[in-house]
């Protein structure tokens, strides 16, 4: 059976470039960047030069870049870290209600453990309102963090915005831009950033690494305790293929950012088009304006999303229900129920997330499949026609 | 094409066997795990940290999955679960009742719910674990129910509520398979479940302790009441109607003369818990509601062997139907401890091979 993979935005395919910039240091070399020896000193230029990539892409100095294992590590790292190396006592700390888990739940911990915190609300697209920041800053708030682009709806937050907001009144200001990254250029010192998440595999890099941006002077407590590696923030033996994996895959993302968004926000269009504009059976959660040109979220009316899947699945396509669980089991988003998507949409909610692998013709058959798919189930509507 | 099949997997070794029974067949299988409760009961957070793991059933469903090479899924149905089954359970003890969760399990999820979004993306047949048998006659066009071929794991009491349009595209591939057997297929797949123990009675108590389950989500069922024999007399003090069932003699404390008494029936009402001795306990009429017939709906006095409880022995009876949906069944011997909320089972009274249907005993 054919397989149509529109999922992109859980994981993207390895760029072969970036597979064989890897390759080496998964083969001949092999050296630990700790070692003084030859072998050593070759992993470690690797690293270097995988820094200075990353910190090109961002337009900021490589010192300032720490590989972490991933986008939720890199998280943690920034809201526990920053909290523990200056407000160990607590203090008011602000997110939204649509963050990733790594944020949401960190946040919640956060809670737990005695800080202060505001969840703020979104609009119907999942949009932060700048004013309502402005309005739960208090005297004691120390730290914000807002993701610069939903990971299930591809909304885009009013981040420069809310950075500013966040400098005026001194609070540091955390963004998760593991989906952005790979679609906005970010420059967090023109963006007002203090600390931005990063991954490798949105970006066609591996799984297992990412970075945290941390603004010069910045002082973060690390999480692990153990060697001097990463500027004493993050001990252990590097994880050298994937950190040159994200430096290749940063490299080529700035060559090629603009094509990649030209390209998905054609196909996001003609599935909006051919598949939801037109429907009533259909509903747009999400902007098609305020939003990453690869990722579009859908209902379908009355429809059940985790049978849907499995349907799809077993037509050769693959697409997600917003966020994965651990278990598989498809759960209702907090994201559209921030957003005050009502029954009969909630339950059904589905995410399309393309990739530069994926062709025009792709997208047709993607339709073709999801109607036809709903001719056989039948959402209710159907049934009473 | 070959026929789709979607199996219902617990992560347990039957329903593990049932999926590779059914690929060795060449059938088109999808293995689907049900989340029916919230498994971080089972672990309290420990300083809001979730120390230990919640999903090992689902793990270990999917693991089976991934070396039998068939797809798998989980469906979320922990919202269902809690109406259909958790909430029947709990209402049950408050009215004096002792419910069988399993039953309404099988009629509402995994025979309800699970067969209608299988159905639904594209599955011909919906198989589990089950030892029981399904034969089909071709000159009546009727599908019967019969017991499992290894009689001590047969679990076609639970399955009376089969309908013959269920019937019709339910497989029970463990039917003929003795459950020794079972661990060797397992073990020779290489399906790491092989040695996992028998499951627990009541899958959402994992522990086993129904009345800790039942203290923890509402309290108030526990009123202290008193014992009252036969005669009339109060001779103890009971910690609350849902400590009890009937026939009942272990945890009274009731010490005296008239002893050893036996929980002979629960008046809910007055909140009282009669006891008596144990000759009290036998009785020989059983009326049950809700009944279900699996071939035909009968509209005439039969005789059958009955069956009051899963564990135990059917016997000879004569049904009186009531309508459709109830009957009045009246045994050749004294049944012990006929206890209501349980089901009552029919099978034939040549062999007790097939089930004629059942229902609720009140």
């Amino acid at each position: 059976m054919e397989r149509i993979y529109l999922d992109n935005a859980a994981a993207t395919p390895i760029d072969q470039r970036v597979l064989y910039a890897m390759l080496p240091f998964l083969t001949t070399q092999y050296g630990n960047p700790s070692s003084l020896h030859y072998f050593g000193q070759q992993a470690r230029a690797a690293v270097h030069k995988a820094r200075a990539q990353v910190a090109h892409s961002l337009g900021v100095q490589a010192q300032n870049i720490v590989f972490t294992s991933g986008g939720t590590e890199a998280d943690n790292l920034a809201i526990r870290g920053y909290l523990q190396a200056n407000h160990p006592d607590g203090g008011h700390i602000i997110t939204t209600a649509v963050e990733h888990h790594a944020v949401l739940n960190t946040f919640q911990e956060m809670a737990y453990k005695g800080y202060n915190v505001t969840f703020l609300p979104v609009d119907e697209n999942g949009r932060v309102d700048v004013a309502d920041v402005q309005k739960a800053i208090r005297q004691d708030t120390i730290l914000i963090s807002v993701m610069y682009a939903n990971n299930e709806t591809g909304t885009v937050q009013p981040v420069k915005e809310i950075g500013m907001t966040a400098h005026k009144a001194g609070v540091m200001f955390h963004v998760d831009a593991v989906q952005a990254f790979g679609y906005i250029p970010i420059r967090p010192l023109a963006d007002h950033i203090d600390l931005l998440t990063l991954c490798g595999h949105k970006i066609y890099g591996p799984k297992g690494v990412g970075a945290l941006y941390v603004r010069q002077g910045l002082k973060v407590a690390p999480e692990a305790y153990g060697g001097s590696q990463e500027h004493h923030l993050r001990a252990g033996t590097e994880n050298v293929a994937g950190i040159v994996g994200l430096g290749a895959a940063s490299a080529i993302l700035e060559e090629e950012r603009q094509a990649r968004c030209e390209q998905a926000a054609a196909l996001k269009h003609f599935f909006y088009e051919h598949l939801i504009q037109h429907d009533a059976r259909f509903r747009l959660n999400g902007s098609m304006t305020a939003a990453l040109p690869n990722i579009i979220n859908f209902s379908i009316r009355d429809a059940d999303g985790s049978v849907i899947l499995i349907a799809l699945d077993m037509k050769g396509l693959a697409v997600s229900a917003g966020a994965a669980c651990e278990s598989g089991a498809v759960e209702p988003s907090h994201v559209l129920s921030a957003m005050h998507v009502h029954e009969p949409w909630l339950r059904s909610s589905i995410r399309v997330s393309f990739g530069k692998e994926n062709t025009r013709e792709d997208i047709e058959k993607a339709v073709h499949i999801i109607k036809a798919m709903l001719d056989l189930t039948g959402s209710k509507e159907d049934h009473h026609e | 094409m070959s026929k789709r099949v979607a199996v219902a997997m617990s992560g347990g070794v039957d329903s593990s066997v049932t999926a590779g029974l059914l690929k060795e067949k060449g059938y088109d299988v999808i293995g689907i795990t049900l989340r029916l409760w919230e498994e971080d009961t089972l672990c309290e957070p420990i300083n809001n940290i979730h120390a230990c793991c919640s999903l090992s059933a689902v793990d270990d469903a999917k693991a089976v999955a991934s070396i039998l090479e068939i797809p798998h899924y989980t469906l979320d149905f922990r919202e269902i679960f809690y109406h259909e089954v958790i909430q029947y359970f709990i209402k049950a003890y408050a009215e004096g009742q002792t419910p069988n969760p399993c039953i309404a399990c099988n009629k509402f999820i995994k025979f309800g719910l699970l067969w209608d979004k299988a159905s639904q993306f594209g599955a011909d047949y919906l198989a589990t674990g089950h030892y029981a048998r399904i034969s089909y006659d071709s000159e009546r066009e009727i599908f019967s129910l019969l017991r499992g071929t290894d009689r001590r794991k047969d679990q076609s009491y639970v399955l009376y509520q089969l309908t013959q349009d269920m019937l019709s595209h339910v497989l029970f591939p463990m039917a003929d398979l003795k459950k020794k057997y079972t661990r060797e297929l397992a073990r020779n797949w290489g399906l790491p479940v092989f040695n996992k123990p028998e499951s627990q009675d009541i899958c959402f108590i994992p522990d086993n302790d129904y009345k800790h389950f039942l203290r923890k989500n509402v309290p108030d069922y526990f009123k202290p009441g008193d014992f009252v024999d036969q005669n009339g007399h109060v001779v103890g003090r009971h910690k609350g109607i849902p400590c009890y069932t009937i026939g009942q003699r272990r945890g009274l404390d009731l010490g005296g003369p008239g002893g050893p008494y036996y929980v002979t029936a629960i008046d809910t009402v007055n909140n009282i818990i009669l006891v008596g001795p144990e000759r009290n306990l036998f009785s020989t009429m059983v009326r049950a509601v809700d009944a279900s017939w699996v071939e035909t709906i009968p509209q005439h006095p039969f005789q059958a062997m009955g069956k009051i409880r899963y564990a135990a022995k059917e016997a000879l009876c004569m049904v009186y139907p009531d309508g459709d949906t109830a009957v009045h069944v009246e045994f050749a011997k004294p049944q012990r401890a006929v206890t209501a909320g349980q089901a009552l089972v029919l099978y034939n009274p040549e062999d007790g091979e097939r089930v004629l249907g059942g229902g609720v005993i009140v």
